[in-house]
């Protein structure tokens, strides 16, 4: 069945302009229409470098080494800012991590909503307003007429996010892009918003990406998976998969985390290597408790374990 | 009038060992020096006198003789520029030291004591400060008469507050800070605890603030003796100069009021490069400790 | 929002009453009150006839409190030089600063807002350099040294402004209701007298505006750059709104407010601050009002200018406060 891809990324290498430190490395990413994607890491893996990159926001400081990004029929380099904003503008709308300082402090929620669908769809006044109210309701917003007259600072953590919600999915975007949507916000309204957010992409089908650090917003969000550790992939596969069945070591720590049973809490001992540090071999040797010898000679190529899955390491697990 | 009141990076709880706020402060005052050291050479090696007129050279346009030509009196005005560094540069930074030592230790006394000192202060200054500038010079020069030492104290008043203000935002968030409780603790008295442990700390906005200031005092100077209530006459002075020429520019004589507003603009701007500079100084002193 | 208000008009009455106590501080114990008032010409006997009459052997509480008084019923006293009431030659000469501070402002919000504006949407580039450039040169430039090369180069090279005298051309005759001539002359339908107030006008304006209204710029430039670098300026431009909207809609409103206040407190500090652009261009306002004064050695007219000049900055200072509370929510919540 020939999916379309919707967005491509191909040996994307990033690194900072100061010392020619690796941020991000020969990242090789694929999103095929209606696909819910997540990548999964740390502080400091890469991962909102990667997102930067794709749209044409990477920051002072960052230079792209190689690669490219083929999005919408173009394709460019991260570094063509203007360019790939422009197109990116156009077909990715993003949920970004703080909702309460994304939105803007001086304008009333449903005037927000109207600057948007009026600009993508020409609506009038009153018709921005019934579609935003519908919006919010998908969302399980309740008195979403009350809300639109709110400002930004009057409402919770948990109503910004759907709101953020309605306006990036209002524009019908090619591709959502989720950054850490839950990080910032309770435990129980975590729950919450990732239960309408999911229900909200299968009503849409919507090709969907999501960075986070917790995998359970990745279990719950993705059906596909990539993991990411000091700036660079090291497995990808379908996300059932990958939480049942790691292969990579650093999967299986983080699949562990998420597992804890009552009385021992579980955790990765050590901490990501330094910028300067990334050099040679696997850059996860250190914390690793699977590494061997090869692992210290240069870092290992993907290997593929199946049609949808691949795996940088010399000593899968389960091997 | 512009206030920087950034906190330095990093409070820190001891006294820098090599360089303190007098060091930082040394730079400027050394340029001052200088300054006024060339307009001395200048003035002491010009065959022209600058407060002597002389008959049959008055109002000589630029030429080889006369560099900026002459005025009214016949007086050399090249000279005249150099011998009015006197008035308008070490007078009004005379001024403005005088209202730093004041107001910064009045402010920092403010911010660590806090309280009914603090407020009613704070009140005062704020006072003050809503006078309009020129205004309060008027005012001023009408009861105290005109002068330099009037014009000292004017430059000395409006600052006052300034300073106060810069130095009290700075030591107000540290006064409870943790190392001055210790401080407390440790035994040492109040006096010991401003001195070395609050006073380094507003060390980079005052002394940022203090070639501003000397801009602005200048402007002052000139523009009162311009109105005629500053240096008095025949005394060599920016304003006065420009004085003299303003009422005969409509007859084509430019160079008499020109000459002197050049050296006040310069003069000015290069008081505010002093002033980013000492800060870039110091902030990169501050990066290169920590 | 009315304890905000009432917050407010306390904190301004608290203010001008230390003003207005400094300036009496000043005047009545720095010099010599009485040879303050009547000038040096005055004899002994003069002196102590008035030093009773002004009740200056009172406490010095008494004093202030009486000056209080006389400043609430606007007794400024009287001008040595005419005979006539302080005030009433204050009420003649004000309109004419008004007028003179509301254009120079305004000009200064034309030119530098949008500059402002611009520069920090292309940062780095030429714009932005210029930018710095003008803010630099417009605090360093004495403001009658360029008011005269002003006049020395669009009336005597170019002869395309007026003589520097006065607000208006001698035969234009125009009846005087607000005592702003543009107002006048426009209600009367006067076009030549609103031409002649209008090209009188522009270069003290400009004088004012290039010297006193640069930190309008600085501000606005500043500000911008900050705004635009902040989240939900990303969020609008990933939702793809167009940049012109971005920063002239959703940023600029935020930055609004610091602008509002800056101007307007330009305009307060310009009441009092016109005094040297006033006597370069002869234009017949308080500033002037008050110099002239000084000349004749006349000091309470002196004395009611600073007052006044003082109490309308901290007057407008209130009024801003209240405005930005209107634009910006959350000044309100935060009180």
């Amino acid at each position: 069945m020939n999916v379309k891809t919707v967005l491509e990324v191909r040996d994307l290498s990033v690194s900072r302009e100061l010392d020619g430190a690796g941020v991000l490395m020969d990242a090789n990413l694929k999103i095929t229409a209606g696909q819910r994607v997540g990548i999964v890491g740390e502080s400091g893996s890469g991962k909102t470098t990667l997102i930067n990159s794709l749209l044409g926001q990477l920051p002072e400081g960052l230079v792209c080494e190689s690669g490219e990004i083929a999005f919408l029929g173009g394709t460019w380099t991260a570094d063509k800012r203007s360019a790939a904003g422009e197109a990116m503008g156009k077909g990715i709308s993003t949920i970004p991590q703080n909702p309460m300082i994304s939105l803007n402090p001086l304008f009333r929620i449903e005037a927000q909503f109207h600057q948007v669908l009026s600009r993508h769809f020409s609506t009038s006044r009153e018709e921005s307003r019934e579609k935003s109210i519908h919006l919010l309701e998908e969302l399980a917003m309740s008195e979403p007429a009350t809300v639109l007259r709110r400002y930004p600072h009057e409402l919770s953590g948990g109503m910004a996010q759907r709101v953020m919600i309605a306006l990036a999915t209002a524009c019908d975007p090619v591709l959502l892009v989720a950054d850490e949507p839950t990080t910032g916000l309770d435990v129980t309204v975590e729950n919450q918003v990732l239960s309408v957010l999911r229900k909200k992409l299968d009503e849409d089908n919507r090709t969907f990406m999501v960075i986070s650090h917790d995998l359970e917003v990745i279990a719950r969000l993705t059906e596909y998976t990539y993991v990411m550790y000091a700036g660079r992939i090291v497995e990808q596969g379908p996300t059932s998969e990958l939480l049942e069945k790691p292969a990579h070591p650093y999967t299986q720590g983080l699949v562990d985390c998420l597992q804890t049973s009552r009385g021992s809490i579980k955790f990765i001992p050590g901490n990501l290597p330094d910028f300067g540090e990334r050099r040679l071999g696997c850059l996860y040797r250190n914390r690793c408790t699977r590494s061997i010898a090869e692992c210290v000679v240069q870092h290992p190529a993907h290997s593929a374990i199946s049609s949808t899955r691949s795996v940088a390491c010399y000593n899968k697990v389960g091997a | 009038m512009t206030h920087l009141s950034r906190n330095p990076t990093g409070a820190y709880a001891q006294t820098p060992k090599q360089r303190s706020l007098w060091s930082f402060l040394l730079w400027p005052l050394g340029v001052v020096a200088l300054i006024y050291g060339i307009s001395q050479l200048v003035v002491w090696i010009s065959p022209y006198d600058p407060e002597r007129t002389i008959e049959k050279s008055q109002l000589l346009p630029p030429s080889a003789q006369h560099l900026f030509g002459t005025d009214s009196n016949g007086m050399d005005i090249f000279t005249r520029i150099f011998a009015a560094i006197e008035n308008d540069i070490l007078l009004p930074v005379a001024g403005v030291i005088t209202a730093l030592i004041l107001g910064t230790i009045a402010g920092v006394y403010a911010g660590f004591k806090g309280k009914y000192l603090d407020s009613l202060a704070s009140r005062f200054t704020e006072g003050l400060q809503a006078i309009p500038l020129f205004l309060l010079g008027l005012t001023i020069v009408a009861a105290l008469g005109n002068g330099a030492t009037v014009l000292i104290i004017l430059i000395a008043i409006v600052n006052i507050p300034i300073f106060f203000r810069l130095s009290r935002s700075t030591t107000l968030p540290l006064s409870n800070a943790d190392f001055v409780l210790a401080a407390r603790g440790a035994g040492l008295s109040d006096f010991r605890i401003i001195t070395k442990h609050l006073v380094p700390n507003i060390t980079v906005p005052i002394v940022a603030q203090f070639p501003i200031s000397c801009g602005y005092g200048i402007q002052v100077v000139a523009g009162l003796s311009f109105l005629g209530i500053g240096i008095p006459i025949p005394s060599a002075e920016w304003g006065l100069m420009i004085k003299d020429g303003a009422s005969i520019l409509v007859y084509g004589n430019w160079w008499v009021s020109f000459f002197p507003g050049l050296a006040i603009l310069i003069t000015v701007i290069f008081f505010h490069i002093l002033g980013r500079q000492i800060s870039r100084d110091y902030q990169r002193w501050i990066a290169g400790r920590s | 929002m009315l304890s905000f208000l009432v917050r407010r008009m306390i904190t301004a009455t608290i203010t001008i009453v230390v003003t207005v106590a400094v300036i009496f501080i000043i005047t009545r114990k720095l010099g010599d009150p009485i040879a303050f008032m009547l000038g040096p010409r005055a004899t002994p006997e003069q002196i102590n006839f008035f030093r009773e009459k002004a009740g200056l052997n009172d406490a010095l509480g008494l004093q202030f409190l009486n000056y209080l008084r006389d400043l609430v019923s606007f007794d400024f006293g009287e001008s040595i030089s005419t005979g006539r009431s302080v005030s009433s030659e204050v009420l003649l000469y004000l309109p004419a600063t008004l007028e003179l501070v509301t254009f120079a402002t305004l000009t200064g919000l034309i030119i530098f807002v949008p500059l402002g504006v611009y520069g920090a949407s292309r940062r780095g580039s030429l714009i932005a350099k210029i930018c710095d450039g003008v803010v630099t040169l417009g605090v360093s430039i004495p403001s009658f040294w360029l008011g005269l090369f002003l006049i020395f180069i669009f009336y005597y090279i170019l002869e395309l402004a007026p003589p520097p005298f006065g607000r208006v051309s001698g035969s234009s005759n125009v009846e005087s209701v607000t005592g702003f001539l543009t107002i006048d002359s426009l209600i009367v339908g006067n076009v030549s007298a609103l031409l002649s107030a209008l090209s009188y006008l522009a270069l003290p304006c400009l004088t004012l505006a290039l010297t006193s209204c640069v930190p309008i710029l600085k501000l606005t430039k500043e500000m911008m750059v900050s705004v635009l670098k902040s989240p939900y300026i990303r969020t609008a431009r990933n939702l793809g709104l167009p940049e012109r909207e971005v920063v002239w809609k959703l940023a600029f409103k935020n930055a609004l407010v610091p602008i509002l206040t800056l101007s307007a407190m330009t305009f307060g500090f310009l009441i009092g601050g016109s005094v040297l652009v006033e006597t370069v261009f002869s234009w017949p306002g308080i500033g002037l009002y008050a110099v002239q004064s000084m000349y004749k050695l006349d000091y309470a007219p002196v004395l009611a200018v600073t007052i006044i000049a003082t109490v309308s900055f901290v007057f407008v200072y209130f009024l801003v406060d209240l405005i930005s509370a209107i634009v910006d929510p959350r000044i309100r919540a935060k009180s």
